[in-house]
């Protein structure tokens, strides 16, 4: 029986499964935690400036000054499209081919206008990366969320080239393209409105 | 009655990962809120508890998918 079994099987021997948590689960859950600990790292290193370097003086320090209206506007664009990004999915799996085209390509208008505002805002912000610890924190944290953000639009861009390609269906397992850039589009939102908030606004 | 539901699983599912991405844009809107009609100090305070609670539900979250397992219906389950 068992030989019949193995003569009738193809492809590799099934991965063995340890854990109770399923491969999917398991394997997304590792790269998200390994994502808040390179986010936690900094801002460690940000607090740690902020509170036991900065010995109780104004916050930012003399002279920076961040332009909060700006990064205010920028938060919401890059909330924005994450509504658009489920507006995308919502369609593929209504089947509406041309709302998740239009939904993808508006997310990666929208992600794009973030990272340009941001580069623009580097520009003319007055400082740089070299100029005391808080301009190094600063680049560091959202610097490192700005590649975050490019990383998700190219992953968006072959997204939303195989939308127009005819690629995709309202299946679940034939959407799997858009679906995962998705869920790390909202990560990457979360992260965002993190580094906003304690950057920012606190 | 006791809630059948599989429980919810954000890293599987784009529509709960935006679920999640909803909590903390409230979240994040009440701590600039808090912040900005007092002060950072009371932001920060309240940005710590919020966080405090989300790790405990995460982990509570954590638990339950280890017991019963996540959301049977992952991107690449669902029909």
């Amino acid at each position: 029986m068992e030989s019949a079994s193995v003569a009738h099987h193809h492809g590799p021997p099934e991965a063995n499964q340890s854990s109770r948590i399923d491969r999917q689960t398991l394997g997304i859950l590792l790269f998200i935690v390994s994502e808040i600990m390179l986010f936690g790292a900094f801002f460690a290193s940000y607090f740690f400036i902020r509170v036991v370097a900065n010995e109780g003086q104004p916050w930012p320090p003399e002279p920076f000054e961040l332009p909060v209206t700006v990064a205010g506007m920028n938060t919401a664009i890059l909330v924005s499209s994450s509504f658009t990004m489920h507006w995308a999915l919502e369609s593929v799996r209504a089947g509406n081919r041309r709302g998740m085209q239009m939904g993808l390509v508006t997310t990666l208008m929208l992600g794009a206008t973030f990272l340009f505002i941001q580069m623009n805002e580097y520009v003319h912000i007055g400082f740089s990366a070299r100029d005391d610890a808080f301009g190094s924190i600063f680049y560091g944290l959202t610097g490192l969320h700005g590649a975050h953000v490019f990383v998700g639009l190219c992953l968006l861009s072959v997204a939303t080239i195989r939308s127009f390609k005819g690629h995709f269906g309202p299946k679940a397992e034939d959407h799997l393209g858009v679906e995962v850039p998705g869920i790390y589009w909202h990560f990457v939102d979360v992260m965002w409105i993190i580094v906003f908030t304690a950057v920012y606004i606190i | 009655m006791a809630d059948e539901r599989p429980p919810r699983n954000p890293f599987r599912n784009e529509a709960d990962a935006f679920r999640v991405l909803m909590m903390f844009v409230v979240a994040g809107a009440i701590v600039v809120a808090v912040t900005l009609l007092t002060s950072p100090g009371v932001g920060l305070a309240l940005a710590l508890v919020l966080l405090a609670v989300g790790l405990w539900r995460a982990v509570g979250l954590i638990q339950t998918w280890r017991r019963e397992g996540s959301a049977p219906r992952g991107p690449g389950e669902q029909g």
